[in-house]
C-alpha cells in the first residue's frame, strides 16, 4: 500500500469502513486526530501495565520463592537481605553462585518471549487509542482482537528489523566511544577524552533514539492505516522528516520523565524504610505520606517530629513491616503504571503525528 | 629451587620497651640505620629508561660476618617470559596482563673499595637452571664483620616496562618502583632474606636513609618518597633531591600531565598528584586522608614522616595504582567517581594503612604476607566503618555493602584449601591469596573485635603496631600482643584460624518449647496410684523448652542466641561455644517462634550464615514478600525499557 493509498483511509469523520475480515458487529471507527489520547483509554493502558506486571512476576516468582525458603527461618524473613552491610546478600551470592546463570537465562528467555508476545497488548493499545466502537465508546477486547490479528504481521516484522537496527546502533555507539577515547586519550588525557567520546557516543545514541521514534511511528501507521510493513515504515519516515525535532522531543521528554520518576522513587524508598524504625505503628501511614511530600529543605522540622516520637520495640517485622512493604509496593506500582502511561501518551502522539501528516499531504495533493 | 628464608613462628625475641604500648610514649624515634642509599637518577621519558648511579652504605647488623651480598633486581621480573614472576600462575591476582614492552635492570658496576664485583656476581642467585635474574649473589673480597659498615659504588640502567604490576610506563606517565639494585635484608642470625620476585609476593628490606636526586625534563612533574630538600633547573631538565630517613624503599613518579593539590593534615604535608580532569577523585582522596591520618595516629601511633604523596595514575596505568611505598602511595579509580561506589576511599585508606604495616613495621611480606596485607585490610575495614558506617564499599540508593561483610564472604570455601599464614608463593592461585591473605585475615581480626570487644581489639592491635614499629615483626609478635590483652583463648583461636585452616559454622539444630502443663500418665503418690489422662482446663500459662545450637569447625568462639517468641518479644541467651553443641534451656510466657545464633553477625568468619536461624514448626512464617516485590519492580523497569 502506497502513502497516497494510506491517505485515503484518513478522515476527519468517523470511518465505518472496517476490514472485510472483521465481523460487522465488532467493526470499529477511526477516531478523529485530536481524539487520539491515551487518557481516554485507561483500560488499554492498564492492560499493558498488567501484561508487564505478569511478565515481571514470571521472572521474580521462582527466584523469590527460593529466597523465601532460605529466609523462612529468620524472624525478619527476607528483609534481612536489605540489612545495612549486606551480609545476607553476600552470603546468598556465595551460596547460590551456581544458580546465577539460570536466573539470567530465565530473564533473557522471558525478555525474548515478551518482545514478541508484548506486541499483542501494544497493538491493542494502539488500536484502542485510534479507534472507537460505533457508539463512540472505548473498544472492548472482543472488538480489538480481530484488529490486533490484522496488524501482527507488520508489527512482528518491524520488531525484528527495529531490534536489529537498534542493537547495531548501540554496538556502533560502544565502538565509537572506545575508538574516540583511545584515539584522544594520549593527547587530551582520560577525562577530556572520555567527555568527547561520550559526545561521539551520544550522537550514535541519538540515532538509536531516532530509530526508536521511527519504529513507533511505523507501528502507529500500521495500526492507524492497517498498512503493511514497508508502507508503514515509509509513512513513518515521511512524518519524522517533516517535524523531526518536535516529534523527537515528544518522545524524549516522556522518556526522561520516566527515568526521573524512577530515580526519585529510588531515593525516596530507603528513606521510607528507615522511617519505619523510629515511629510507632499508628503513625506509620501518616508519616510515610508526610515524608513523601516534605521537601528536603524541611528536613529539620521532620527530624524534630521524629525526635518526639519514641522508637518502637520491633520495627522490622510484624504488621508494621507489612504496612511498610505494602506502601513501598504501591509506590513502585504507581511508578510502573506512570511509565506505561507516559509510553501510551507518546504512542497516542505518534498516532496523531502520522495521521495529521497524512491528512496534510492529502490536502496538498 | 626457591631461596627463601624458612618461615619462623614463635622464635621472635621481644625487646622490653616498657609496660604499655597503647600510647605513643613507647614509640622509638628512629629505625636502626642499616643501609643508606645516595643515588642520582635521570629519566628519559621517550625511551622510558632511567640511568642511575650512586653509593650504598651497608652495615652488617647480624651476629655473623658476611662473605656475600644479595641484591634484589626486581625490575628483571619483566625482562622475559622466563622470570619467576612471569612463569608463576597467578590467576585471580593483579599483574596478569600482557607485557607489551619488556623492562629490565642492567647493573653496570657494583664496586667495593674501587674494585668492580659485578663480573663475579651470580646473577641467577645460585639457580643455574633458572633464567630468573631478580635475585643476585655478589661474593665479597673479604668478610664484613658484625657492626662493620662498607660503601658500594653502583651504576645501573633501567628499561621501564609498560605498566604490568606496580611499576612501568603508560604513555608519558612513569611509575618508577623496584628500580634500583637493592640489598636484601640480613637477619640477625646471619641468614639472608633473599628471594626471587614472586608474582604474588611483595618485598622485605632494611631501614635506612634514602638521599636520591632525580632528573627529568622540565615539563614533567615529579613525586617521590620523602620531602624535597633541593630543586634546580639544569638546561631543559628539572632536578629534585629527596631525602628521607627511617624508610626501606624509594619510589618515584614522573608525568607531564600531573596536577596537584596540597594540604597540611595533622602536621603532615599531603600532596595529591593526579591527571587532568581527576579533580573530583583527588578531592575524595584528600577527604579520606583528613579522616585517616588522625584516626591511624590514634590507633597505631603517630605517623612519623613530614610528607605523604598520593599518586592517582591515569586509567590506562591502573596496575600502577593501589600500591604503597614509604611516604608515597598510589590510588586509582575513574575520574568521574562514581559517587556511592567507594573504591577510591577504600583504596586510599588501604594504601595509607600500609604506611604502618608495610612501612613502619616492615614485616617480611614474602614469608608472612598476612602481617601486612591482612592486618592492613583489617585496619582499612575498621577505619572505613568508623568513618562511613555500614556502607563502606557501596552506599547507593539504599544499598549498603560493607567492607567487613565483603571480607567475611569473599574467601568462601577456600578457607579449607590452604592456611592464611604462609609464604605468598605457597598459595595455589591469586584468588586464594586475595581471599585468604586480605579478606580472611581482616575478617578474623574484625571477629575478635566484635566478639571480645572493639576496645580490647584496639588495645591489642595498637600495642602490636607501636611495639613493632621499625622492628620487622613476626606472627609471634602479633599473637603475643593479642594474648597479653585478650588472653590465651583468643591467641589459640587466632593461631588455629591463621595457621591451621581453622573454621567455624554456627547452626540452629532445633527448637522445642511446649506449654508447661500438668504431667500426664500413671503416678504412684503416697501409696496410691493416680492416673492423669488430660490436663485441667486452663492449666499452664508458661512454656519450657530448649534451643539446640551447634558449632561445626575448629574455632571456639562465644556467641549469643536470640529467641523471638510468639508474642513478638525477644530474649537472648549466651553460649561459650566451647563444646560442639549445646542445648540451651528456655522458660517463658510464650513459646519460641524463631532462634537466631549470632544475631549481630559478630562472627564474620561464620562459614554459612544462612543456617544461623530456624523457625519453630508451629509458628507463623515470617514475611518473605519483600524480595518478590523488589524483583518484580526491577523486572518491570527492565521490561518497560526493552519490550515494545
Amino acid at each position: 500500500m502506497s502513502v497516497s493509498q494510506l491517505e485515503g483511509l484518513v478522515s476527519s469523520r468517523p470511518d465505518v469502513s472496517g476490514p472485510e475480515s472483521v465481523r460487522r458487529d465488532t467493526r470499529l471507527l477511526l477516531v478523529s486526530n485530536d481524539a487520539m489520547r491515551a487518557r481516554r483509554r485507561p483500560g488499554a493502558v492498564i492492560m499493558v501495565y498488567l501484561f508487564q506486571l505478569v511478565l515481571s512476576f514470571v521472572v521474580a516468582w521462582p527466584v523469590s520463592r527460593g529466597l523465601a525458603a532460605t529466609f523462612s527461618g529468620h524472624p525478619r524473613g527476607d528483609s534481612v537481605l536489605f540489612d545495612d552491610g549486606g551480609w545476607a546478600l553476600l552470603a546468598l551470592r556465595t551460596a547460590y553462585d551456581r544458580a546465577t546463570p539460570s536466573i539470567w537465562g530465565l530473564v533473557v528467555l522471558v525478555t525474548l518471549v515478551g518482545a514478541v508476545v508484548g506486541l499483542v497488548p501494544l497493538a491493542a493499545l494502539l488500536t484502542s487509542i485510534s479507534h472507537a466502537t460505533p457508539d463512540l465508546r472505548a473498544p472492548r477486547p472482543r472488538h480489538l482482537a480481530p484488529y490486533v490479528v490484522l496488524v501482527m504481521r507488520p508489527l512482528v516484522t518491524m520488531q525484528a528489523m527495529g531490534s536489529a537496527l537498534e542493537l547495531a546502533l548501540l554496538a556502533v555507539a560502544a565502538w565509537a566511544f572506545g575508538f574516540v577515547r583511545e584515539s584522544l586519550q594520549p593527547r587530551f588525557g582520560d577525562a577530556r577524552a572520555d567527555q568527547i567520546a561520550v559526545l561521539a557516543c551520544a550522537v550514535t545514541l541519538l540515532a538509536a533514539g531516532a530509530a526508536s521514534v521511527v519504529h513507533d511511528l511505523a507501528r502507529a501507521a500500521a495500526v492507524r492505516f492497517r498498512a503493511g510493513t514497508f508502507a508503514a515504515i515509509r509513512s513513518a519516515l515521511v512524518t519524522f522528516r517533516h517535524k523531526p525535532v518536535r516529534i523527537f522531543w515528544s518522545w524524549a521528554w516522556r522518556g526522561l520523565a520516566s527515568l526521573v520518576l524512577v530515580v526519585i522513587v529510588a531515593w525516596l524508598v530507603p528513606h521510607l524504610s528507615a522511617l519505619r524504625a523510629v515511629v510507632p505503628p499508628a503513625a506509620d501511614p501518616h508519616l510515610s505520606a508526610l515524608r513523601a511530600v516534605v521537601p528536603p529543605a524541611a528536613d529539620p522540622q521532620f527530624s524534630a517530629l521524629r525526635a518526639v516520637v519514641p522508637p518502637a520495640a520491633d520495627p522490622q517485622f510484624g504488621p508494621r513491616a507489612t504496612a511498610s512493604l505494602v506502601a513501598i509496593a504501591l509506590i513502585h506500582q504507581l511508578v510502573a503504571l506512570a511509565r506505561v502511561s507516559l509510553r501510551a501518551s507518546w504512542l497516542a502522539r505518534a498516532l496523531r503525528a502520522v495521521d495529521s501528516d497524512a491528512a496534510e499531504r492529502r490536502r496538498h495533493t | 629451587m626457591l631461596a627463601v628464608s624458612t618461615p619462623s613462628f614463635g622464635d621472635g625475641e621481644q625487646q622490653d620497651l616498657g609496660a604499655k604500648y597503647e600510647d605513643d610514649a613507647s614509640l622509638p624515634e628512629h629505625a636502626e640505620d642499616v643501609v643508606d642509599y645516595t643515588l642520582r637518577a635521570e629519566l628519559d621519558p621517550v625511551a622510558h629508561t632511567v640511568h642511575g648511579e650512586g653509593t650504598i652504605t651497608w652495615r652488617n647488623t647480624s651476629l655473623k660476618p658476611a662473605s656475600e651480598i644479595w641484591l634484589h633486581l626486581y625490575l628483571n621480573a619483566f625482562k622475559n617470559e622466563q622470570s619467576t614472576f612471569m612463569r608463576e600462575p597467578a590467576a585471580g591476582s593483579r599483574g596478569s596482563g600482557d607485557v607489551t614492552d619488556w623492562g629490565a635492570i642492567d647493573v653496570r658496576r657494583f664496586a667495593l673499595d674501587g674494585v668492580d664485583l659485578w663480573p663475579l656476581a651470580d646473577k641467577t642467585g645460585g639457580r643455574p637452571s633458572d633464567l630468573d635474574e631478580t635475585d643476585a649473589r655478589v661474593p665479597l673480597p673479604h668478610e664484613i664483620a658484625p657492626g662493620q659498615a662498607v660503601t658500594f659504588e653502583v651504576t645501573w640502567d633501567d628499561k621501564m616496562p609498560t605498566v604490568v604490576e606496580r611499576t612501568g610506563y603508560h604513555g608519558s606517565f612513569h611509575m618508577i618502583g623496584q628500580w634500583f639494585p637493592k640489598i636484601a635484608r640480613l637477619e640477625p642470625d646471619g641468614r639472608w632474606a633473599h628471594f626471587p620476585f614472586h608474582h604474588l609476593a611483595e618485598f622485605y628490606a632494611d631501614f635506612g636513609t634514602y638521599d636520591v636526586t632525580l632528573k627529568a625534563p622540565k615539563a614533567f612533574v615529579l613525586g617521590a618518597t620523602g620531602p624535597v630538600t633541593e630543586t634546580r633547573e639544569e638546561g631543559d631538565m628539572h632536578v629534585e633531591r629527596h631525602v628521607q630517613r627511617d624508610v626501606h624503599d624509594f619510589a618515584w613518579t614522573a608525568f607531564d600531565q600531573f596536577q596537584e593539590r596540597n594540604e597540611n593534615i595533622e602536621g603532615v604535608s599531603v600532596r595529591v598528584l593526579f591527571p587532568h580532569g581527576y579533580g573530583y577523585a583527588a578531592s575524595r582522596e584528600l577527604q579520606t586522608m583528613r579522616f585517616a591520618i588522625p584516626h591511624y595516629n590514634k590507633r597505631y601511633g603517630k605517623y612519623p614522616y613530614d610528607v605523604l604523596t598520593l599518586v592517582h595514575p591515569p586509567e590506562g596505568a591502573g596496575e600502577a595504582g593501589g600500591m604503597e611505598y614509604p611516604t608515597l602511595i598510589t590510588t586509582g579509580g575513574p575520574w568521574w567517581g562514581p559517587p556511592g561506589f567507594l573504591a577510591i576511599e577504600l583504596v586510599t585508606i588501604h594504601e595509607f594503612g600500609h604506611q604502618y604495616f608495610y612501612g613502619m613495621l616492615a614485616s617480611d611480606e614474602v614469608t608472612w604476607p598476612f602481617l601486612d596485607e591482612g592486618m592492613n585490610s583489617y585496619a582499612e575495614q575498621e577505619g572505613l566503618r568508623t568513618w562511613l558506617g555500614q556502607g563502606t564499599v557501596i552506599d547507593f540508593f539504599g544499598l549498603e555493602i560493607g567492607d567487613a561483610e565483603l571480607d567475611g564472604a569473599w574467601p568462601g570455601a577456600r578457607v579449607h584449601d590452604t592456611p592464611v599464614a604462609q609464604p605468598a608463593f605457597a598459595f595455589p592461585t591469586g584468588s586464594h591469596y586475595g581471599g585468604l591473605v586480605y579478606a580472611r585475615t581482616a575478617a578474623i581480626f574484625a571477629t575478635v573485635d566484635r566478639v571480645w570487644g572493639a576496645d580490647l581489639g584496639a588495645r591489642a592491635i595498637g600495642r602490636y603496631a607501636r611495639r613493632s614499629r621499625f622492628r620487622h615483626p613476626t606472627p609471634e609478635d602479633l599473637l603475643e600482643s593479642y594474648e597479653e590483652v585478650l588472653g590465651p583463648d583468643v591467641r589459640a583461636m587466632l593461631e588455629d584460624a591463621l595457621f591451621h585452616r581453622g573454621w567455624v559454622d554456627f547452626k540452629i539444630e532445633g527448637i522445642h518449647s511446649p506449654k508447661l502443663t500438668t504431667a500426664l500418665g500413671i503416678f504412684d503418690r503416697d501409696g496410691k496410684r493416680e492416673v492423669v489422662k488430660e490436663s485441667p482446663a486452663g492449666d499452664g500459662t508458661e512454656y519450657d523448652g530448649w534451643v539446640l545450637v551447634a558449632r561445626q569447625g575448629t574455632l571456639v568462639l562465644p556467641v549469643d542466641v536470640e529467641l523471638t517468641l510468639e508474642d513478638g518479644t525477644t530474649t537472648r541467651l549466651h553460649w561459650d561455644g566451647k563444646e560442639s553443641w549445646a542445648r540451651l534451656p528456655f522458660h517463658g510466657k510464650s513459646p519460641i517462634a524463631f532462634a537466631v545464633v549470632d544475631p549481630d553477625h559478630a562472627v564474620l568468619i561464620d562459614q554459612d550464615p544462612l543456617n544461623n536461624f530456624a523457625r519453630s514448626g508451629n509458628s507463623r512464617p515470617p514475611q518473605t514478600s519483600r524480595v518478590t516485590e523488589r524483583l518484580t519492580y526491577a523486572a518491570e523497569l527492565l521490561f518497560s525499557a526493552v519490550l515494545p
